[in-house]
């Protein structure tokens, strides 16, 4: 499949089967974002796939290798606009690992406390969409009623609903108060209560059980080789994550489980991100107990020293890991910034698993992985 | 598996890194000679690791690319530096970690770093009239050498080297 474009609409016979190129995207509504994937078809079955990106590429990596470190961090959250949160948690982590910087505790803890209200909006958005894939729509309105109490609360604190550059290095811009720990504990309380509403609506519909038990086994073995990571990886059996693996900010201090699955199909994934939306809830209320008083940023140089050497800094985002790769070369401008973004790999295995499946069933695996498209371009 | 083990059978076909004065990240950080680049990857597959990614940085008087991995149930993560040498070519491994093929078309088109037998050279992200740009590479005064940023160990005096 080298020259692609030309030979779209033409079929063709190969070993006796009817073959024809079928373009999906870039504006395909279930590729959720500028994706196009360039598909090899057998009547209704998918043969080959190629998923052709690169749409929505800005270069982040080397604007962050043009400016002073700091200034970098509005651009982290443009990446993955879904769950920004984490990666203004990475980047400032990595910085303050380079550079040596305390964190007061009371930062740490807002920092969790915004990170996992992050990963519910985005696992939220993720629910509803995913089943519209499948063609239900109640679920979708019921989830954006849901995500927006959550923006709501982050507007609150952070000044934004989408684009946060919230965590500074040294601590965080504002401090949470009453009213925001009160709305807290409102949300949990409702969402406690939705999440048997979903159960019902959902989980054993018959519809979607067909659609998605048995659908796009991701085995351990595909995803060990391609890097496969967060909720997708954990469907498949092999229990990886990033704040039990490679403990980071107060997580070791709290305590809630690793969901995983068992066949690594699209049910699994549901199941697990399902569940790990309650094991953020459980963060979450542990969080807002035991924050202590105190600082919520420590005194930082306005000009950062970075120095001599190389790090990386790894996290949990919505979707995987998320991973800073920086080399510096003693100056407070990083010689080399790379973004090891979870959704790159996570679709770069798409092309393995789907192959000789059903055109539909392609619809609900690209749903059920979560794909953002705008990171993976970066 | 066994950490020690791993760690010596590695040693025989590159050399540690000297320890900088913060934490980098890893729990192993290794210089791979270029032609070893296969062995350390099979090395680190058959011990169940995963690729975490790849990515170069442009030095020179030669490019490096950036071999990172871990292993999932413990925390342990491995990086390795393979120096692409003049001719700014390595071998891929993309038939070991098929994770590997897109972060080395990546690697490809920002940096016009070559890998030997990858199966499919296309770009990925930028267009196809683009392929000749290399936008990460870094121009004039701007390009440092590998001593500068930590990447090589400066050379110790003339003499004392084996």
């Amino acid at each position: 499949m080298t020259s692609i474009a030309e030979n779209i609409s033409e079929s063709y016979y190969e070993n006796g089967q009817h073959k024809f190129l079928l373009n999906m995207g870039p504006q395909h509504p279930s590729t959720h974002g500028v994706l196009r994937l360039v598909l090899e078809m057998d009547g209704e079955y998918v043969t080959k796939i190629d998923p052709v990106i690169g749409y929505g590429h800005r270069m982040h990596e080397k604007i962050g290798e043009i400016r002073p470190a700091q200034s970098f961090l509005p651009n982290t959250a443009r990446m993955d606009y879904v769950c920004a949160l984490p990666y203004n948690h990475g980047y400032v982590s990595l910085l303050e690992q380079a550079a040596g910087i305390e964190v007061p505790r009371r930062a740490e803890f807002i920092r969790v406390i915004t990170v996992e209200l992050n990963r519910l909006a985005s696992h939220l958005l993720w629910l509803g969409t995913f089943l519209l894939d499948l063609g239900a729509f109640t679920p979708i309105l019921y989830c954006f009623d849901d995500r927006e109490q959550v923006l709501d609360l982050l507007e609150s604190l952070t000044g934004s609903r989408l684009t946060y550059s919230f965590h500074r290095v040294g601590g965080v811009y504002s401090d949470i108060d009453d009213k925001f720990i009160e709305g807290c504990h409102e949300f949990i309380k409702r969402l406690e209560k939705r999440f048997i509403t979903y159960d019902r609506l959902v989980t054993g519909n018959i519809i979607f059980r067909k659609r998605s038990e048995g659908v796009g086994v991701l085995t351990p073995d595909a995803a060990r080789r391609f890097g496969v990571t967060g909720p997708n990886m954990r469907g498949s059996g092999i229990d990886y994550d990033v704040r039990k693996a490679f403990p980071y900010s107060v997580y070791p201090e709290i305590d809630f489980d690793v969901p995983v699955g068992k066949n690594g199909d699209c049910l699994d994934r549901y199941d697990v991100r399902i569940e790990e939306m309650k094991q953020s809830i459980r963060i979450l209320k542990q969080a807002v107990e035991m924050i202590p008083e105190g600082d919520i940023k420590s005194k930082v140089p306005k000009k950062l020293k970075l120095p001599k050497g190389h790090t990386s800094f790894s996290v949990e985002a919505a979707r995987g890991e998320l991973c800073y790769y920086m080399v510096s070369d003693g100056s407070d401008v990083p010689y080399r910034l790379k973004v090891r973004v979870p959704s790159y790999a996570n679709l770069s295995s798409v092309a393995e698993i789907c192959e000789g499946m059903l055109l539909a069933d392609l619809v609900a695996v690209m749903g059920s992985f979560d794909l953002v498209i705008p990171e993976i371009d970066r | 598996m066994d950490k020690n083990k791993l760690k010596t059978e590695i040693n025989k076909i590159a050399s540690q890194s000297h320890e900088q004065d913060f934490f980098s990240g890893v729990d192993l950080d290794f210089i791979v000679p270029k032609e070893n680049l296969r062995r350390f990857a099979e090395i680190l597959y058959d011990n169940y690791f995963m690729l975490n990614f790849i990515t170069a940085v442009h030095t020179s008087p030669e490019s490096v690319v950036v071999y990172q991995f871990m292993y999932p149930s413990e925390s342990f993560r491995v990086r390795g530096r393979v120096f692409t040498g003049t001719e700014s070519s390595v071998k891929t491994v993309s038939d070991i970690f098929s994770g590997a093929h897109w972060y080395e078309r990546e690697v490809m088109e920002f940096f016009g770093i070559d890998f030997e037998d990858n199966p499919d050279k296309r770009t990925l992200i930028l267009a196809d009239f683009d392929k000749d740009l290399h936008p990460l590479l870094k121009k004039g005064g701007k390009l440092k050498s590998a001593e500068d940023t930590g990447l090589k160990e400066e050379a110790s005096k003339p003499g004392e080297e084996e």
